[in-house]
């Protein structure tokens, strides 16, 4: 997986205003690599974590597509890692989808780019759709471990109702696999287990089956901007982990409609990685979430759109 | 605050540049050492805010990844605790070139303190150590973050490996850990303490069994020998770098009391 050293060309990028800056490491392609027609990966912010991503998975990622022939960016948003904090009088929500198209702005004006791909995890997956939404420059996202709820303006709140039932049906569904596994139900039974945990979990999963899931018509019309980009031609790869609630969510909110779109549209493609958590910490799992992403820019940089 | 690379055209590190606020009356340029792997992420806010204070009150600070992490150049696999040792005699000859500081304080985070406690042997210019609960034996730490991958996987969906290849690389929360990188760990063993030429040195701990242990009483006691002058403080909970029950993606803790408190400590010690 590794870059030789010797051609790997990063620098030090800092967009938009000069006393506030975004700061962003660029990778730039490799010269013996094959040409992606000026095509950039943006990798956004995961949570608060800074550009390396978790577990330095961005850096590996962004220097495995340099030697695949992209220009890879891996940015911070404003506040978070070495991006000075900017005042906003929005949310963080449409402040990190603002802050992406600065960037694409940037890399455009720079280096000539016209194609570009944004992928995120978590809270970065919800900007990189965002981002698409409103820019056509972009063509494809990659959207992982995203947590996508159309009932609220403001999805980061994990004190919502919403998110609360969405991790406890993680947890549950944790507790079911943990029981076919011998080790697991030894400890159960042998008092080694964490039972302040499982029983908040019961509790917070009955609490919450009290709470209505959207209607479809609010579902519909959640992924109407999304069926607009995918019928635009914009590839879009959701993957989430087995460990994400994220999956849960949108199973609870829009799993409907999510099925729907994947029959009618062949350049979305959902994915669910099993035995992976959602920060993608076991070495194997990262290489494997590295590989994917990288041979899906690949068939999306042979496509005309 | 300036973000560049340095060193080494072929072998890049990644930094960061705090110019100080005001006009530098200390002749003491700051490098914050970090700690490794999960640690390192999980202190890069709080790292990055010291460096802002530390600049606020003077001191021109230099932050910045070791090669084959973060930024720098290198992958994961091939990160060496002896290159570490280098990269931080690489980043105070940066600062010491860019600012002429004479005099050089190293903060160094868990793994961070033990290699600033190396790097301070034989080095009269490293005036100053603040370390905030150092690795003072390898042995020690290794068993301790080996343990940490194993507890945070019993609870966890993902599967620890899928390979049965014994030759395989093992790892530490999201990191490899080599054997090579396990071996030099290892090796580390400060309580000698011997000819550490730092003037003064502080130490921050998070609990106070780690205050308490046999490493530390016993480095403790060659630096009292040596008659450099420690000082020690008990912060309970100030474990920034280890995960909280419950915590998400986009909560960071920073322990402001602890920063706010090496800040003062250096700034006194360099009047």
């Amino acid at each position: 997986m590794g870059v030789d050293k010797h051609t790997l060309n990063e620098s030090v990028a800092q967009m938009g205003p000069a006393r506030k800056p975004l700061v962003a490491i660029l990778t730039h392609p490799n010269s013996d690599a094959p040409r992606r027609g000026n095509a950039a990966v943006l990798l956004l912010n995961a949570g608060l974590l800074h550009r390396v991503g978790p577990n330095r998975i961005y850096v590996k990622l962004a220097r495995e597509l340099a030697a695949a022939g992209f220009f890879a960016c891996r940015l911070d948003f404003s506040g978070i890692g070495d991006s000075p904090a900017r005042e906003h009088r929005i949310g963080f929500e449409e402040a990190s989808c603002q802050e992406t198209l600065e960037a694409i702005e940037h890399l455009q004006q720079t280096y000539g780019v016209h194609r570009f791909y944004v992928l995120g995890i978590c809270s970065g997956a919800n900007a990189a759709l965002r981002a698409a939404i409103k820019d056509t420059r972009v063509r494809g996202v990659i959207a992982i471990n995203g947590v996508f709820d159309p009932s609220i303006p403001e999805p980061q709140n994990r004190e919502l109702p919403s998110h609360a039932k969405a991790s406890a049906r993680t947890r549950m569904r944790y507790y079911r696999k943990r029981l076919l596994n011998r080790n697991s139900l030894w400890r159960l039974l042998t008092l080694k287990s964490n039972y302040r945990k499982i029983l908040e979990t019961l509790y917070v999963s009955l609490r919450s089956r009290r709470r209505q899931d959207p209607s479809p018509a609010a579902s519909k019309d959640a992924m109407e901007p999304v069926r607009d980009l995918l019928q635009r031609g914009v590839g879009l790869l959701v993957i989430f982990s087995e460990g994400s609630s994220g999956l849960d969510l949108l199973e609870a909110t829009l799993g409907t409609e999510v099925d729907l779109l994947v029959k009618e549209q062949p350049n979305l493609v959902v994915e669910v990685l099993e035995e992976i958590d959602h920060v993608f910490t076991p070495l194997w799992a990262q290489k494997l979430l590295i590989d994917k992403v990288a041979h899906w820019l690949e068939t999306q940089a042979g496509r005309t759109i | 605050m300036e973000p560049l690379f340095f060193g080494q055209s072929d072998t890049r590190l990644f930094g960061v540049f705090h110019a100080p606020a005001t006009a530098p009356t200390h002749n003491t340029g700051v490098i914050l050492c970090p700690p490794m792997g999960q640690e390192w992420i999980r202190c890069h806010r709080a790292f990055s805010l010291l460096a802002r204070q530390f600049a606020q009150a003077g001191f021109p600070v230099l932050r910045f990844d070791y090669s084959s992490t973060g930024d720098s150049y290198g992958d994961d696999e091939n990160a060496q605790l002896s290159e570490w040792s280098e990269d931080v005699l690489t980043a105070i000859e940066e600062i010491q070139g860019r600012t002429g500081m004479e005099r050089i304080c190293l903060v160094g985070i868990r793994l961070g303190g033990a290699l600033a406690i190396r790097c301070s042997i034989h080095r009269p210019d490293i005036d100053l150590l603040v370390l905030w609960d150092p690795v003072l034996d390898g042995s020690d730490y290794v068993r301790e973050i080996l343990e940490s991958h194993d507890e945070w996987f019993r609870g966890s969906f993902a599967q620890k490996d899928r390979c049965s290849d014994p030759s395989s690389i093992a790892e530490v929360l999201g990191f490899p850990l080599t054997q090579n990188l396990q071996e030099e760990i290892e090796a580390i063993e400060l309580s000698p303490g011997g000819d550490v030429r730092a003037r003064r040195i502080l130490i921050c701990w998070s609990h106070d069994t780690a205050h308490a242990a046999s490493p530390a009483s016993q480095f403790r006691g060659r630096l009292q020998a040596e008659e450099i002058v420690l000082e020690e403080e008990i912060h309970s909970g100030a474990s920034v770098w280890r995960k909280k029950s419950g915590e998400g993606l986009n909560e960071a803790w920073v322990p402001r009391t602890v920063l706010q408190r090496i800040v003062s400590w250096v700034s006194t010690s360099t009047r």
